[in-house]
């Protein structure tokens, strides 16, 4: 096992000669991001957010060779994740695959397999109940958006990258960012209309 | 501004990412006009809601389960050592420069000289005539040109022809790519020829990617063997039915089934080793590239590890390619 004592870099460069126990260290620090960004972009499904995380590692290390750290290698793995993401969405088109996700959400899991969403402490039941119900209805709505307004969406008011970043991450103009948020943000108003007048 | 720019402007006015005219155009039309204002509010709780989604922390079994995915889809070559690994990359390199210095002697015309002396040898360089070689029964005659033959058969309607032909679909180079990259080996089927003896049918899907500038083009259908009636190194181009048909009698191929081929796209490629004297030979094409003047054929030849092992054999390789009246140049790696 690789001691702790290894820097990012050095992790990254003996993963790139293939060395697995540096790679497995390197997906132990970035797991989380990873996990989030997936979650973000599924829209909380948690089959789908756990393939696409693991399909995101995997491709990373098999793609580690040609990794020149022109990026940083978390903004490498975001790429990986969202190509990912675009072929997954691309591929359920293809097979009218969109509802199977609420099949997948039946929960007859064990409670390891869930993700662990931390909301804020101090919450009283209610409160608790209200904003998880909260939560589930906005990311539903995030879903429902169409994959390039979700991606741009879920980059800005999730990640909270710049626009300028996001324009290079998607590699889109800068204009296609702007006009691709204000959409996906007046559709969000709109499909989360009920729950502002409440 | 009226209440429409303003409508278009809002969503990108609540991180304030507009220009500072816009900004304070904004500040001032939602000061005076209610129903932009209402719309405004509404898009800024829209936006805080979603900005204010908890994040998730990754099942606590997540990372086993990944490992396990990770240990089936990517297993290890062997095991790691980066040393032990260097070292014994240096130890084969080094062992192979030895067979090359010690093994390499080039093999002599075997049969009778022919006036196609010239014709692809080992290690070398042949440009194949453009216009249907004919074909003498007992030495495969190809009737070769040289290059300056070639280069002069070459006109411009020639090279017109050849940007036509080679249109075939792009080379699926991204797929072939990733499977180097997943170290996997080209897709090769064996198939039993009836009376073949080893006989062996390797279909790829695309030539290999490369960097080269020129465009690569995709060949299909090989056929390889390593029993013919051809003596002498010699490679061919065929496009005719007549020509391949020629071929497969003199040859003596007539246990491989003859491949039906599409005149009017494809012609066939013929690489032929002549006699070698033991089995294990193995021709490689390797990339089909269109030159401004002509399509390359790039092949090599693997000789056999066990160098005294077997009779003597006379392998081939017959490969689909994209039909061109322009010359075709034979290339061993």
């Amino acid at each position: 096992m690789v001691g702790k004592v290894l820097q990012q870099g050095d992790l990254i460069d003996r993963a790139r000669l293939g060395d697995r126990d540096a790679f497995e260290a390197l997906v132990r620090t970035h797991t989380n991001y990873v996990y989030n960004l997936a979650y973000s972009l599924t829209s909380g499904n948690r089959s789908e957010t756990d393939d696409l995380t693991q399909m995101t590692f995997i491709r990373a290390f098999q793609a580690m060779a040609r990794f020149e750290g022109r990026s940083e290698f978390k903004t490498w793995l975001h790429r990986i994740t969202v190509n990912l993401w675009k072929n997954m969405v691309r591929s359920q088109k293809r097979r009218k695959y969109f509802q199977h996700h609420s099949i997948d959400e039946a929960p007859s899991e064990d409670s390891s397999s869930r993700p662990l969403e931390l909301v804020e402490t101090g919450l009283d039941p209610g409160e608790r109940y209200t904003h998880q119900e909260t939560s589930r209805i906005v990311r539903e709505a995030i879903h429902q958006l169409p994959s390039d307004e979700r991606e741009v969406v879920v980059l800005r008011d999730l990640e909270g990258y710049a626009y300028e970043e996001i324009a290079r991450l998607c590699r889109i103009p800068l204009g296609t960012v702007k006009s691709r948020l204000a959409r996906a943000r007046r559709l969000l108003r709109t499909a989360l209309d009920p729950v502002l007048r409440s | 501004m009226d209440c429409r720019e303003c409508y278009e402007l809002l969503p990108l006015y609540v991180d304030h990412n507009l220009s500072a005219s816009e900004i304070s155009e904004i500040k001032a039309h939602l000061e005076l006009c209610q129903p932009c204002s209402q719309e405004f509010a509404k898009l800024e709780a829209t936006v805080n809601m979603v900005c204010g989604l908890s994040c998730v922390e990754a099942p606590s079994d997540f990372h086993q389960r990944f490992m396990a995915r990770f240990n089936r889809e990517c297993k290890p070559s062997r095991s790691w050592n980066m040393w032990g690994t260097m070292a014994l990359s240096t130890a084969a390199a080094a062992m192979v420069l030895l067979m090359v210095v010690v093994f390499y002697n080039p093999l002599p015309p075997i049969t009778v000289a022919s006036r196609d002396s010239h014709l692809a040898k080992p290690k070398a360089t042949s440009p194949t005539q453009a216009p249907e070689p004919e074909l003498a029964a007992a030495k495969m005659d190809a009737q070769p040109q040289n290059a300056e033959q070639a280069a002069r058969s070459s006109n411009e309607d020639s090279r017109a022809a050849l940007e036509e032909a080679l249109s075939l679909p792009a080379p699926a180079a991204p797929r072939e790519a990733a499977r180097r990259s997943a170290g996997l080996s080209p897709l090769i089927t064996a198939v039993d020829f009836p009376g073949g003896g080893a006989l062996a049918s390797r279909k790829r899907e695309a030539a290999p990617a490369a960097d080269q500038a020129a465009p690569l083009v995709r060949w299909s259908g090989e056929w390889s063997g390593d029993t013919s009636l051809v003596q002498e190194p010699v490679n061919k181009v065929l496009r005719s039915s007549e020509a391949l048909q020629e071929l497969w009698k003199t040859a003596g191929l007539k246990s491989l089934a003859m491949p039906e081929v599409d005149w009017r796209r494809e012609m066939i490629g013929a690489i032929f080793l002549g006699q070698q004297p033991t089995g294990g030979y193995e021709i490689q094409l390797k990339e089909l590239q269109r030159n401004p003047n002509a399509l390359e054929v790039k092949y090599a030849v693997r000789s056999p590890q066990d160098a005294a092992a077997g009779r003597p054999t006379s392998p081939f390789l017959i490969f689909r390619l994209p039909a061109t009246p322009a010359p075709v140049q034979f290339t061993e790696e």
